[in-house]
């Protein structure tokens, strides 16, 4: 309180501190009894998350998408000054206006030219970045040993990079002479290479696993102060 | 994998009739098994796209009253959607409760271990030096002249706001300490309040905090452009309207720096990109720093402690900054050192009770 005021930052703390046991209280929703209560609190967490989360999402997209780029430069243009970027934001209303008629049967047609438009521009753009900024670079880093300090480094690279390919072979081979020998040989590199497909995944998941208790103990960081300062009130103090 | 069995009604539709004797012979063989058998030239694309169907197959599969009864099962279980009490086969409730109450378990020990380091300090860890690619984000920031235009991507949404909201407040900070001129974007809608949430920390003086953001306020030379639409379309537009030299990407997911660093290889080759990342997508990231495209990385929530502490090396004797930056390493300590021990403790309990031996149901359906 400031002088008889409210303090937002206060009220917006007390919220998220609120919510945040919300959320917490799905593990608690097992329990006979109580258990459906426990649930409505997490559900009502989940319906303000999205909920907040679609109406600020739309808000964004009208307020810094739709007015300045569309509106304003339509607004100019009608007025007498022509701008620049009103061809572009004529456009776009345009194929946005045809993607509306998605919603009626008949004439979901004209929505395929803004659809085509959409996913041919989309794939030209990711399709170009992902030849030229991941395949051939790296490639090239794979060819040049980047990162490769010493020669256990080199080897490991090289090793592991063939036997991770080869992990991923699903011809038929045959059984005997030098073919089955050659089998042989592409079962034991695939047996590494799959090995090293799942210390990948591993450290995978152990990334996934520090983000979850970072956010766990973000989470906390952020509730603790208020949940000391009311247990002081209390009486309480750790 | 166990071979499948066919039903019976899909055997039916399988044409295994042999064509008459005095038909003309085809080079491609007969498929002899499954459900391709009697076929002739079936897998060569050409064969296939140059033949008709023709009429001799019939189409009227005999359906047995188990097939009709999975199916029933199988429309029962889409029509009911993702109900969430599926219990196992055999298992009672009060055995659900216990599996239940046995995860319950889990969650509480990692919990009030991880909490206790926030509340006293414990001292066992040390300050973090930062790793190679973290130095290199480090020099190449401090080289920055005043006035220098540094693009920030703030792509993570607000759930991911406490791991995140750690790296951006050390660049953040790093970026205004050099008076560089900061232009703010992001992929997601809701990336550009969570960087004004961020700057609005950073320019507010805070006591009684155990934030990573520091007390010590300071604001800088921000130029906020927003939402982009567009995933790498609108990364695309950015990099070819925006005059800038270095750009750094906060990235909860490998998704979006994937984006960057692909859109900066075919428009820009004079762009340095850097990148903060969550631990989560620090694995993928790795490729993208080792091959150069990233010059340097900080990942997680250590690697925006180890880098606070080289921005302000006195942390390191100041001990009331020292153990703000610390406990939530030591947390992450103490929880990973619980979760093993839990995993140890539950193996040898499973392997003990002898739960760790297959059932018969799973030996039948593994085939052994």
């Amino acid at each position: 309180m400031n002088g008889g005021a409210v303090d937002v930052d206060v009220i917006g703390t007390v919220a998220a501190a609120v919510l945040t046991f919300f959320v917490f209280s799905y593990l608690l929703g097992d329990l006979p009894g109580l258990g459906s209560v426990f649930k409505f609190f997490y559900r009502l967490a989940m319906h303000v998350l999205v909920g907040a989360g679609v109406g600020y999402a739309l808000a964004v997209a009208g307020w810094s998408v739709l007015y300045p780029r569309v509106l304003i430069p339509l607004r100019e243009t009608l007025t007498g000054h022509v701008d620049p970027t009103v061809g572009v934001a004529a456009t776009g209303v345009v194929l946005g206006g045809l993607l509306l008629f998605k919603l009626s049967r008949p004439l979901a047609w004209l929505g395929n030219i803004a659809t085509g438009y959409l996913i041919g521009v989309g794939a030209g753009v990711a399709a170009g970045g992902a030849v030229l900024g991941t395949l051939f670079a790296q490639s090239q880093a794979t060819w040049t040993l980047a990162g490769a300090h010493s020669l256990w480094d080199v080897l490991f690279l090289v090793l592991g990079t063939l036997t991770v390919f080869v992990a991923f072979t699903f011809t038929a081979t045959g059984r005997k002479g030098l073919a089955g020998t050659g089998a042989r040989v592409v079962q034991v590199l695939s047996a590494i290479g799959r090995v090293l497909v799942y210390v990948a995944l591993g450290a995978a998941f152990a990334g996934v696993y520090v983000a979850g208790v970072s956010v766990f103990i973000g989470q906390v960081q952020f509730v603790l102060p208020l949940v000391l300062k009311a247990l002081s009130q209390l009486g309480i103090t750790l | 994998l166990a071979p499948a069995q066919l039903p019976s009604w899909l055997q039916a539709l399988t044409p295994k009739d042999r064509p008459p004797a005095g038909a003309p012979a085809e080079e491609e063989p007969f498929e002899s098994e499954g459900i391709l058998a009697g076929l002739r030239g079936v897998l060569p694309v050409a064969t296939v796209a140059t033949q008709t169907l023709g009429a001799g197959v019939s189409i009227r599969p005999q359906v047995e009253p188990n097939d009709l009864a999975l199916a029933g099962t199988l429309q029962e279980l889409i029509a009911r959607g993702a109900a969430p009490a599926i219990r196992r086969e055999g298992e009672s409730r009060a055995q659900k409760l216990w599996s239940n109450t046995q995860r319950f378990l889990v969650f509480l020990i990692i919990a009030v271990i991880a909490i206790i380091p926030l509340i006293y300090s414990l001292g066992w860890v040390s300050a973090p030096s930062l790793p190679e690619a973290g130095n290199a984000m480090y020099d190449k920031l401090q080289e920055l002249k005043p006035g220098a235009p540094v693009l920030v991507a703030f792509d993570y949404e607000p759930t991911q706001s406490p791991e995140m909201d750690t790296q951006a407040c050390v660049v953040m900070r790093h970026l205004f300490a050099r008076k560089a001129h900061v232009e703010v974007v992001s992929l997601y809608p809701a990336g550009p309040a969570a960087a004004q949430a961020v700057i609005d920390q950073l320019s507010r003086p805070m006591s009684d905090t155990r934030s990573l953001c520091g007390t010590v306020p300071i604001t800088g030379d921000v130029d906020r452009r927003g939402y982009v639409p567009g995933q790498a379309t609108g990364v695309a537009s950015i990099v070819d309207t925006t005059p800038v030299s270095t750009v750094i990407e906060l990235a909860a997911t490998p998704d979006t720096l994937r984006w960057w660093a692909e859109q900066l290889a075919p428009h820009r080759n004079d762009v340095q990109l850097f990148a903060g990342v969550s631990a989560s997508a620090e694995p993928m990231s790795r490729p993208y720093v080792e091959s150069q495209q990233v010059k340097g990385i900080i990942a997680g929530v250590p690697g925006a402690i180890a880098y606070q502490f080289r921005l302000d090396p006195s942390s390191k004797d100041d001990q009331t900054k020292r153990q703000i930056l610390l406990a939530p390493l030591e947390s992450i300590a103490l929880a990973n050192t619980a979760l093993v021990v839990v995993m140890l403790l539950g193996g040898l309990i499973q392997l003990l009770s002898g739960r760790g031996a297959l059932s018969a149901n799973e030996r039948r359906r593994s085939g052994r």
